[in-house]
């Protein structure tokens, strides 16, 4: 990932952790392991042709969306995979603005992957690990 | 009491329209009508009178705009206000939505204050 794509990822993954669980997003060492219980995808067909991946680990994922769903947060896999999909549409919306804030944005739905992507930007959410990638089609 | 319909595919992001209108309007004001997609609203809408669309605008079948463009066009909501949420708005889609008929585009992720204060400016 380049330098400015890094950058326009680093404020998306920010904006969109402090307004769902405000909680502080910062990039972290991309040599540490990760280990995400969970990954989505987002499929990005404009401006640029791509696909965005997210990966939580367990713990985070658990608290993110009890702290988003707050008095109404159940446990179930239905909100917790509801969280990671918001999350994933927003910070994919905010990517794609901040790397060209004219240009048409056209986004898939997001779904949940099994596989981890081979390339991600790591973030440490005090505490917690959140990985986010940047797919170029192929 | 105010009859507000939220069309969002996201469960999440329905209770956070929730949330925040109860806020406003007090706990009890408002009966919410909530739908997955424009399809499903555009159901509701077209024999339902209600006081405020609160809209999505990527979704499956029908998508926010397509569903803003569909409802101006029935009698029942020439004027309901219709508050728009997308983190997908650049400033030249704000301009095509507020031309066909949106009263507000809302940047997701938005603040309470922010949904507030675009309540306030519809009327609500």
């Amino acid at each position: 990932m380049n330098t400015e794509r890094r950058r326009c990822l680093d404020r998306a993954v920010a904006d969109a952790a402090a307004a769902f669980a405000f909680v502080d997003a910062q990039p972290a060492a991309d040599t540490q392991p990760v280990d995400p219980a969970t990954w989505v995808k987002i499929a990005v067909f404009a401006p640029t042709p791509g696909t965005l991946v997210l990966g939580m680990s367990a713990d985070a994922v658990e608290e993110m969306t009890r702290t988003a769903w707050g008095a109404f947060a159940t446990g179930s896999d239905e909100q917790r995979n509801g969280f990671l999909f918001e999350l994933m549409n927003v910070i994919a919306g905010r990517f794609l603005a901040e790397l060209d804030p004219q240009a048409s944005v056209e986004l898939g739905f997001p779904e949940v992957v099994t596989e981890a992507p081979p390339l991600v930007a790591q973030y440490d959410l005090e505490g917690r690990r959140m990985a986010v990638g940047w797919l170029d089609a192929a | 009491m105010k009859k507000v319909m939220i069309v969002d595919d996201s469960p999440l992001a329905r209770q956070l329209v929730r949330a925040a209108v109860s806020s406003m309007i007090g706990v009890g004001g408002a009966e919410f009508l909530e739908a997955e997609d424009g399809s499903v609203a555009l159901r509701q809408l077209t024999v339902k009178k209600v006081d405020l669309i609160v809209c999505d605008l990527n979704m499956p079948v029908l998508d926010g705009h397509a569903l803003l463009a569909r409802v101006r066009g029935l009698s029942l909501h020439k004027t309901t206000p219709f508050i728009v949420l997308s983190s997908l708005v650049n400033d030249a889609k704000v301009v095509q939505l507020k031309a066909a008929g949106a009263n507000a585009v809302l940047k997701k992720p938005f603040s309470t204050q922010q949904l507030k204060d675009s309540l306030r400016a519809v009327g609500l």
